[in-house]
C-alpha cells in the first residue's frame, strides 16, 4: 500500500484542501486518518474498501504562525478488521508568505510649500506705494520750481499710495496662501491614495495566500502505526 | 551718436531668445498744461493728447517708446498741435531698477511756426511691485545732458520726473497704467523757463 501526497505544495483558498491519494496492492479495507504531531485529534478521511485508488481531500485547518505538523495515517485491515500494514507520512503546514510590496514613505518635507506667508510683502508694499507717491508728491516741485502745478499729482501718488496700503493689510506675514495650501493638500492626497492601494493589494494578497504543505518521507510499518 | 542705441536694440533682439522678450504695445490719453515763454502773454496752455506706447523687454535691458500728440489752447484763441515722444534703451541692474538714455522731443505747431525742444536726458527709475508683481509703482527721474530748442534759441537745461502705477490684469494679457508726469525746460541765461505737466492713463496688451 502506498499514499501520494504531494512533497511540496501551495494550496490557496479559503479552505484549502490537500489531495491524498491511497494505493493498496489488492482489495483491502482502508482506513485513511489525518492527525496532529502527537496523534491526537484524529480525522478520519476514509473508512472503507478500496480496490486500486482512492483520493480523498483534507481539508487544511488554517495554520498558527509557527505552522502545524501532522500525520497521514494509511491502514490497511483484513476483513476481521485486524490492522495488515500501515503508511505514515509526515506533512507540515506552515503559512505561506506572499510577495508584499513596501508602503511608500510620507512625501518629504521638502516637497510641502510654505502655507503661511513669513515674508514681509506687506510691509515692501506699504513702503514701496507710501516712497512713491510721496516722491510724486514732494519733488515735483522741486523738479518745477515756480511752475505753479496742479493738484493732479496728488490724485497720481494718492492712487499709488492706497494701493501700497491695500497691499500691505492683504499681504501681512502669517496669512494662509490658499494655493500652497491646495497644493499640499494635493500631495498628501495623493501619496494617501497610493498607500491605500498598496495596503489594499498587500492584504488582497496575504488573503489569497493559502498555506504550504511539505510532506515527509513514508514509513511502513507491519501491523499498527508506531 | 543717434545711431547708437537702435543698433544696439536691434543688435539685442537678435541674440535675445524669443521667449525671453516682452512686447507691451498700448494706448494712452493725456491731459497737459504747458506754461511756456513761447505763448507771448498767454500764461497757460491746457488741452488733450493721445497717442501709443510700446516696449520691448528682454529682461537686462529693455527699449521703451512713447508717442503722443494733441492740442493746446489758452484763453487768447491761442491753438497749438503738440507732437511729442521719446524713446529710451533701459539697463536693468535689478527686476526693479533701470538707467536709460534716450532722445525726447515736442514740438509745438504755433501759428508763427514751429517750437521744438530735442533732448538727450539720462533717466533713472524704480518699478516697484506692491504685493505683487502684477501691481508696480513706478517712478523716473530724469535729466537732459544735451539738448536744442528751434534750433537757434540758447538751449539751457531740462529736467523731470514720471511716476505711477502699473497694473497687469491677472490671466491675461492686459495691463493699465496711470501716470504723472512734470518736466522743466529753462532756456539759457534766463530767457524763460517751460514748465509742462501732464496726467495720463493707458491701457495695453503684452506679449
Amino acid at each position: 500500500m502506498a499514499l501520494g501526497v504531494p512533497t511540496d505544495t501551495v494550496l490557496t483558498g479559503a479552505s484549502p484542501t490537500l489531495p491524498i491519494a491511497v494505493y493498496p496492492s489488492t482489495l483491502h479495507r482502508v482506513v485513511l486518518t489525518v492527525t496532529d504531531a502527537a496523534g491526537a485529534h484524529p480525522v478520519v478521511l476514509l473508512s472503507g474498501l478500496v480496490a486500486d485508488s482512492a483520493v480523498e481531500r483534507w481539508t487544511v485547518p488554517p495554520p498558527a504562525r509557527g505552522g502545524g505538523r501532522y500525520r497521514i495515517i494509511a491502514q490497511s485491515m483484513d476483513l476481521n478488521g485486524d490492522v495488515l500494514r500501515s503508511v505514515t507520512v509526515p506533512i507540515r503546514v506552515a503559512p505561506n508568505v506572499p510577495d508584499t510590496l513596501a508602503l511608500p514613505a510620507p512625501p518629504a518635507d521638502s516637497l510641502f510649500l510654505p502655507e503661511h506667508a513669513h515674508d514681509h510683502l506687506g510691509v515692501t508694499s506699504l513702503a514701496a506705494g507710501i516712497g512713491v507717491g510721496a516722491a510724486l508728491a514732494a519733488l515735483a516741485p522741486a523738479i518745477a520750481p515756480g511752475g505753479h502745478l496742479t493738484p493732479a499729482r496728488f490724485a497720481v501718488a494718492g492712487s499709488v499710495g492706497l494701493a501700497g496700503i491695500i497691499g500691505f493689510f492683504t499681504h501681512q506675514p502669517g496669512r494662509t496662501i490658499p494655493a500652497n495650501v491646495a497644493a499640499n493638500r494635493a500631495i498628501r492626497q495623493a501619496w494617501m491614495a497610493h498607500r491605500d492601494s498598496v495596503a489594499a493589494l498587500n492584504a488582497s494578497r496575504r488573503r489569497g495566500a493559502g498555506v504550504v504543505v511539505r510532506a515527509g518521507a513514508a514509513e511502513r510499518h507491519e501491523g499498527v502505526a508506531q | 551718436m543717434r545711431r547708437l542705441p537702435v543698433a544696439l536694440a536691434l543688435a539685442l533682439l537678435l541674440t535675445v531668445p524669443l521667449e525671453a522678450q516682452t512686447l507691451r504695445a498700448g494706448a494712452v490719453a493725456a491731459a497737459a498744461r504747458v506754461t511756456t515763454p513761447f505763448s507771448s502773454g498767454e500764461p497757460t496752455l491746457t488741452g488733450a493728447l493721445a497717442g501709443g506706447v510700446g516696449e520691448v523687454d528682454l529682461g537686462v535691458l529693455a527699449l521703451a517708446g512713447t508717442y503722443l500728440q494733441g492740442r493746446v489752447t489758452g484763453t487768447n484763441n491761442i491753438a497749438w498741435d503738440v507732437v511729442e515722444g521719446d524713446a529710451v534703451l533701459a539697463v536693468r541692474p535689478a527686476p526693479w531698477v533701470s538707467i536709460g538714455f534716450g532722445p525726447h522731443a515736442r514740438s509745438y505747431l504755433t501759428g508763427a511756426g514751429t517750437v521744438r525742444w530735442v533732448l538727450w536726458s539720462a533717466r533713472a527709475g524704480v518699478a516697484l511691485p506692491l504685493a505683487t508683481d502684477a501691481m508696480r509703482a513706478t517712478f523716473d527721474l530724469w535729466a537732459a545732458l544735451a539738448g536744442s530748442v528751434d534750433g537757434t534759441t540758447p538751449y539751457g537745461s531740462a529736467r523731470g520726473l514720471t511716476g505711477g502705477l502699473s497694473v497687469r490684469i491677472p490671466r491675461t494679457r492686459l495691463w493699465a497704467l496711470g501716470t504723472y508726469r512734470a518736466e522743466h525746460l529753462a532756456l539759457s541765461g534766463g530767457a524763460g523757463v517751460e514748465t509742462y505737466e501732464e496726467i495720463g492713463v493707458g491701457v495695453g496688451l503684452a506679449f
